[in-house]
């Protein structure tokens, strides 16, 4: 007897990004909370910086590929189920990296502004760009036939990761209480084992995302595959319900009699039409 | 709430680790659920 063991999403390509994903989430916390010295202005808490910067530019890099996938999709010549299950899985983990975008940020706000939130423009166009990705991923879930309804998510995955560039730059274009570019090419905020155990974030986290997309792509392979099998047994019993009763034979009659047929179509048709 | 700097830092990196690691053991769980439906030759992905 063969026994296939059940790996779930999981495959080699996932096995070696996760340990890599892992080895470098480790080495960020411990540079970041271990290794790296406080710094003159913000003290302890720049420790935070090795975390919110990255976690931010995945949740844009994740609505970015939505964007890409959703146009793919959108284009005759390359549709394909593919690019939808990308842009929705990649939608959901962006939804989370900005969910933590907004969390770490206002962790750090809190002791350094001395408020949980403040209406300044890069918050709240963060805040908003969560909201919307939430809002898509409630038309993912909404019923109806399937391509119409990727359709309107791809035009809406397209749509919605416009807001990306305006938060990204908000605090060029408007005078903001958040900080700008700690990692600014020309002049960095910080350096030495600071920078590069920032720069090994975005390395962390990146893979992070990159092991978190291709497991739920897969699993909504596993989803729709799921309603379209649930969709199908749905109609069949809706067919087998709308479908005329089979004729029951009815043997009242002396032995050697030909059975009454009860219920067939034509009893149905002279007793007032009910199947 | 009044956290030391120390307190702050570490609630950041909780919040941020925990989510993450939360979601993942999900994501895992749910495909090792759903995957069992699924035949063996139908898995493209192994």
């Amino acid at each position: 007897m063969t026994v296939t063991h059940n790996k779930g999403t999981g495959n080699r390509t996932t096995r070696v990004l996760g340990i890599l994903a892992l080895v470098s989430m480790a080495a960020v916390i411990w540079l970041g909370l271990v290794v790296t010295p406080p710094d003159v202005n913000m003290g302890t808490l720049v420790r935070l910086i090795y975390v919110h910067p990255a976690v931010a530019t995945m949740a844009y890099v994740a609505f970015g590929v939505t964007a890409l996938a959703s146009l793919l999709y959108l284009f005759p010549r390359t549709r394909s189920w593919r690019w939808d299950r990308l842009a929705g899985a990649s939608a959901e983990v962006g939804v989370v990296f900005c969910a933590l975008t907004l969390a770490t940020g206002s962790i750090w706000g809190r002791p350094t502004w001395n408020v949980w939130w403040t209406w300044d423009a890069r918050l709240t166009l963060t805040a908003l760009l969560c909201a919307l990705f939430i809002g898509y991923l409630a038309l993912r879930r909404t019923g109806g036939a399937a391509e119409p309804r990727a359709i309107r998510c791809a035009v809406a995955g397209v749509l919605f990761s416009v807001v990306v560039p305006i938060d990204h730059y908000a605090t060029q274009w408007w005078r903001t209480l958040h900080p700008g570019d700690t990692l600014d090419s020309l002049h960095p905020l910080i350096h030495g084992i600071q920078l590069w155990t920032m720069l090994l974030s975005f390395v962390a986290f990146g893979l992070v995302y990159a092991w978190l997309v291709l497991h739920r792509t897969r699993l909504e392979q596993l989803e729709s595959r799921l309603e379209n099998e649930g969709l199908a047994l749905a109609l069949a019993a809706r067919r087998a319900e709308a479908a005329p009763r089979a004729p029951v034979p009815v043997h009242n009659g002396p032995p050697g009699a030909v059975p009454v047929a009860v219920g067939s179509a034509e009893s149905a048709a002279t007793d007032g039409g009910q199947p | 709430m009044n956290l030391t700097n120390w307190g702050y830092v570490f609630l950041g990196y909780g919040v941020c680790f925990g989510t993450l690691a939360a979601y993942a053991v999900w994501l895992v769980a749910r495909g090792r659920k759903l995957s069992r439906t699924l035949p063996p030759e139908e898995r493209t992905w192994q």
